[in-house]
């Protein structure tokens, strides 16, 4: 039903008294913007700048506080530098919660919230410096990762910020790291780096699933960072088992194709932009390894670029047709 | 509580995919070295200057120690020669050695006199009854970018097979433990 024959069968419901004309004029009125309405939608056209700004502030705030801890870090004693890092991160992180807790829709406590975050840690590393804990296994980092991921997951339960999902994911992304290391330390028959490649590929895993359980939530922000991270992790990881395995040759082909396929599901260009990259790049190292040889580098070079026109045509065509039917920022 | 996974299955699969592969870590790391054990003791020395890390104080210790029919006996050890004509005396007068007797079930040490360690019956074999040895091993550390830890020691470990289990030596955690000479095992408690 086009415009004309829908306001032709409205009308002749309204001269049929089907339908009155006050019944039109009040659904009329009751989809108009309201006052407040419009002074919000203006509100969020102006954050941007408010955002960019507090961005700028809150990058100067860092970096002057790491020039001035610089200036006077040797003439502070132990406890002066424990404090100055350490204690103005848990300082900050309080000024955050509170910030949050009475103006849950101002920015202002989730700039203060990643200061905070940003200083703890290496307060933390500046504490276990200090009172010469020894480093020689990676146990007091996995410790004090572990305690702060599970102070950001009580806080982002409480709060439900992004800016404290995101801590919490990426201190708990370390902790899962520290911890493995420290298992595996000193175990001579574990292998440290095929570990950490299993390790980031299940990491990975773990942010698409993360991405799938924040749709449609207040973590929905984080979506775009999830998908490149974790597009990262899983393709670039398994990425690295390639050289060595001629299963996993073949094996990557079907992860760059699952990655292709859970970019339709989550309506993600940029697991598509990702997972093009990373089919382009095993077939080249696949004709590089095979082909090369037998075919000789000019033809090989021709052959690729067509395949490259074709994966782009293709995932082009994927992106208009699966994902970006309507208009959605990058994600 | 199958309500809560059913409707947070996603969230849950996220937190448990990470938790499943330390479980797998961890019980391939810790499984093969909980049930492998030698059923004996073994003595050992150590050796070292109080300043500095001397690079020949495992050879002294060699000279100095030896098991002859079954007991620790101590050998005279000639210094200030230089037979290996490098230009320097092969072993230094400060040299500080002490002998500890290693409890495999507990995997502690402790240091004993030398008149206690001449009281043990001891094996001269580096392997056990059972065809367990003391072997050591550089480890390098974590270094898998981006932690790269850069603590890298020499340890020692009970072996047979493909079987090991870390040993808690005096000195293991300390300083000089990157250095492999600082340490001789001296032989099996037989009895």
């Amino acid at each position: 039903m086009n415009k004309e024959e829908l306001l032709q069968d409205l009308w002749g419901k309204i001269n049929s008294g089907e339908i009155s004309k006050e019944e039109i004029a009040s659904l009329l009125k009751n989809t108009e913007p309201t006052t407040k309405e419009i002074s919000a939608t203006k509100r969020v056209s102006h954050l941007p700048v408010a955002r960019m700004l507090y961005a700028i502030g809150a990058v100067i705030v860092l970096v002057g506080i790491i020039f001035f801890i610089a200036q006077i870090w040797d003439d502070i004693g132990s406890f002066g530098r424990i404090l100055l890092t350490l204690g103005l991160g848990i300082v900050f992180v309080f000024l955050g919660a509170d910030l949050v807790r009475k103006q849950a829709d101002n920015l202002i406590g989730q700039i203060f919230h990643v200061i905070g975050g940003l200083l703890i840690p290496g307060g933390y590393f500046v504490l276990i410096e200090e009172l010469n804990i020894s480093t020689r296994t990676p146990w007091p980092f996995t410790f004090v990762f572990g305690k702060i991921f599970l102070v950001y997951l009580v806080l982002t339960i409480i709060q439900k910020v992004p800016i404290l999902t995101f801590f919490t994911i990426a201190n708990g992304t370390a902790f899962v790291y520290f911890l493995v290391f420290s298992i595996i330390d000193g175990i001579p028959y574990i292998d440290d780096e095929i570990i950490s490649v299993y390790l980031t590929m299940i990491v990975g895993a773990s942010y698409f699933f993360l991405s799938r359980a924040f749709q449609n939530t207040w973590n929905s922000k984080l979506n775009g960072a999830l998908y490149l991270f974790g597009s990262i992790f899983v393709f670039g990881a398994t990425f690295s088992r390639v050289f060595d395995s001629e299963l996993w040759q073949f094996l990557y082909f079907l992860v760059v194709f699952g990655g292709l396929y859970l970019s339709i599901y989550l309506k993600s260009q940029i697991i598509l932009v990702m997972s093009t990259i990373f089919l382009i790049a095993h077939i080249s190292y696949i004709t590089s390894e095979y082909f090369a040889d037998s075919l000789g580098w000019p033809i090989s070079l021709v052959i690729l670029g067509f395949i490259f026109i074709g994966l782009g045509y293709a995932s082009v065509n994927i992106n208009k047709k699966y994902i970006n039917s309507t208009e959605q920022p990058l994600q | 509580m199958k309500e809560f996974i059913k409707k947070n299955i996603t969230l849950v699969l996220a937190f448990a995919l990470p938790i499943i592969l330390i479980a797998v870590v961890a019980l391939v790391a810790y499984v093969p070295s909980m049930f492998f054990n030698s059923n004996y003791n073994f003595i050992y020395a150590t050796c070292g200057n109080e300043t500095y890390y001397s690079y020949k104080c495992n050879s002294y210790l060699q000279k100095l120690y030896s098991v002859v029919n079954g007991k620790l006996t101590v050998n005279q050890v000639a210094l200030n020669i230089d037979l290996d004509h490098d230009g320097e005396i092969d072993f230094d007068k400060n040299y500080s050695t002490h002998i500890f007797f290693h409890d495999v079930k507990k995997n502690v040490s402790r240091e004993i006199t030398l008149q206690e360690a001449q009281k043990f019956s001891l094996s001269g074999l580096i392997t056990d009854p059972d065809g367990v040895n003391v072997s050591g091993q550089y480890d390098g550390g974590t270094d898998v970018f981006p932690f790269y830890n850069g603590h890298s020691s020499y340890n020692y470990y009970l072996e047979k097979n493909k079987s090991k289990k870390r040993l808690n030596l005096i000195n293991s955690n300390e300083r000089y433990s990157y250095y492999e000479r600082n340490f001789y095992f001296i032989g099996w408690v037989v009895n």
